[in-house]
């Protein structure tokens, strides 16, 4: 029987060679996204399937978490006399952390899956081996595509979302909070900087490579069939989630360090 | 080069695929240990073995899909060992596969995974082939495995048989002269096996492909052994009575045994053996 030292050295070797395949995987799409074959018309059935997908949950979402926003914030303005500062802060909370985080989280939760479960059926029925043989480089066909609409189609999803939270915000604040609805728009609109917009978008970028490229690795690596299809999909949005929330501190540190050295 | 393997009746027929002590080991399970063998053109060498003698894993090394830890793998005279990836993407056109859970894509119709390679070749730029063209040669095909009614159909749509066929004709289509069949007949029902393994036979003695073909039935074996095809009636025939005839393509068999190859030889040799792992093996 293995001892507890050997038990923890092979899963130690296990974690490294994971991160090795990822950071493989990675610098391949990278490598070869501007190599021919490009397959333009799958890139953009991604697009189609990630997107325009994606969109009713993050809509429906984002009006949401903009209405609760108002709830949670305005009765404090109110109380200090200021509730106008209700938009400045809905907006900067969406633009610059709420939207990008909760909607890549969201996108993650259905995309990463989406991919692992649709890459890891693909490997486990050899259809992955059959394209090689067949000569098709599956990183070109099956990851590029995927990560190349992912990276475009999560920052328009952020836009989407932050415009459909600040109109839920608005709602809420005038519906509920009986702020004026003009004096919330333009204060909204007023306290979003350049250097905020960066932030807000610079973040779904960053995002959308975490999702689609754990999608596809965990997809690539699947083994034991249906069970380790199951198995690869679940660890696929649990990484990617994590992966999101722990790069979202970095950007943050990062992107306001660069606000502060550019003044924006 | 001598060929490294005894008992062929190909000798001076030019060699299509050679592994020259091949060894692979996933972590310390030694799959294979020390290969050496060689595949003529018109041949069908007949992989043996009870499952997990790493039959499968050697149609992978030919393809260059693994590549082994020591040894040589020489793929129509060009050395795939230390080949690249895209390197290897040309080469593999001049192999077909049949794999032996079908591996066709889900997603596609049966005229585009039989038409896959063609339509990748254009998309690659290397070649350019019309859609007239791609149909004319796909409809070829499906015709040549009896399925040309199923061109428009999704693979869920086909029965298990049927599958295997569509298999056949993609791995078909660029007319290759190395053939690989991974089990093409197994969980099939015998009637279905039958035609797979008529067509395959008619592949072998109309078009004198090599062929490696991995099976732990014994039946099959010996039906690809002592039958060709009658092209005049569309039939097999059987070629000698007793199976020691010259069959059409002529066909060895290779005991995979403990990662080793433990025989190779005819199908007269093999029942002929006094080893009695052999003897159990054909019991």
């Amino acid at each position: 029987m293995a001892g507890p030292v050997s038990v923890l050295n092979n899963l130690l070797k296990e974690k490294v060679l994971a991160v090795q395949d990822f950071t493989l995987l990675a610098w391949q799409s990278f490598r070869k996204i501007f190599a021919r074959p490009r397959y333009l018309a799958l890139t953009f059935e991604q697009m189609d399937v990630i997107g325009v997908g994606s969109l009713p949950v993050v809509v429906l979402a984002s009006v949401f978490i903009g209405a609760v926003l108002v709830l949670q914030t305005a009765d404090q303005f109110v109380r200090f006399g200021s509730p106008g500062l209700t938009g400045d802060v809905v907006a900067l909370a969406l633009v610059r952390e709420i939207g990008p985080v909760i909607f890549a989280l969201l996108v993650a939760g259905r995309v990463s899956s989406g991919i692992a479960s649709e890459l890891g059926s693909m490997q486990v029925t050899e259809q992955v081996d059959a394209m090689r043989a067949l000569g098709t480089d599956p990183v070109k066909r099956l990851v590029i595509p995927r990560v190349v609409a992912t990276v475009v189609v999560v920052p328009l999803l952020t836009i989407v979302g932050d415009l459909c939270g600040l109109l839920g915000g608005l709602l809420a604040s005038t519906a509920v909070v009986r702020i004026n609805p003009t004096q919330f728009w333009v204060r909204a609109y007023n306290a979003i900087e350049f250097g905020d917009a960066v932030q807000g978008l610079v973040k779904p970028v960053v995002f959308g490579l975490i999702i689609s490229l754990v999608g596809c690795y965990y997809g690539l690596a699947t083994r034991g069939g249906t069970r380790g299809v199951g198995r690869a999909t679940t660890q696929a949005v649990v990484a990617a989630s994590v992966l999101i929330l722990v790069t979202n501190l970095f950007i943050t540190k990062t992107v306001l360090w660069v606000n502060e050295m550019m003044g924006w | 080069m001598a060929d490294p393997t005894p008992g062929n009746p190909t000798a001076g027929q030019a060699e299509v695929l050679r592994f020259d002590d091949v060894h692979l080991a996933f972590g310390q399970t030694v799959v294979l240990r020390d290969l050496s063998f060689a595949l003529h053109r018109g041949e069908t060498l007949v992989l043996l073995g009870v499952t997990g003698t790493g039959k499968t894993t050697l149609l992978k090394l030919a393809l260059g899909l693994l590549k082994p830890d020591r040894g040589r793998i020489t793929v129509l005279g060009t050395d795939i060992t230390e080949l690249e990836e895209e390197e290897l993407f040309p080469l593999r056109a001049q192999l077909g596969i049949v794999f032996q859970e079908m591996a066709l894509f889900d997603s596609l119709s049966v005229h585009e995974n039989v038409a896959y390679r063609l339509i990748e070749e254009t998309v690659h730029g290397g070649k350019d082939y019309s859609d007239e063209e791609i149909e004319r040669r796909v409809r070829e095909c499906l015709r040549f495995v009896g399925l040309e009614e199923a061109i428009w159909k999704l693979p869920a749509e086909l029965s298990g048989g049927m599958q295997r066929r569509v298999g056949l004709a993609r791995a078909l289509i660029t007319e290759p002269p190395i053939l690989l069949y991974d089990s093409p007949t197994a969980g099939l029902d015998p009637v279905t096996a039958q035609t797979i393994l008529t067509l395959i036979i008619k592949l072998r003695d109309t078009r004198q492909a090599g062929a490696l073909y991995v099976t732990h039935r014994l039946q099959d074996a010996f039906i690809l052994a002592n039958n060709c095809y009658d092209s005049q009636n569309e039939a097999l025939k059987p070629v000698g009575g007793d199976g020691r005839g010259q069959p059409c393509g002529p066909t060895r068999f290779l005991l995979l045994r403990d990662a080793s190859i433990y025989f190779v030889g005819s199908p007269a040799d093999l029942v002929s053996a006094r080893d009695p792992y052999v003897q159990r093996f054909l019991a």
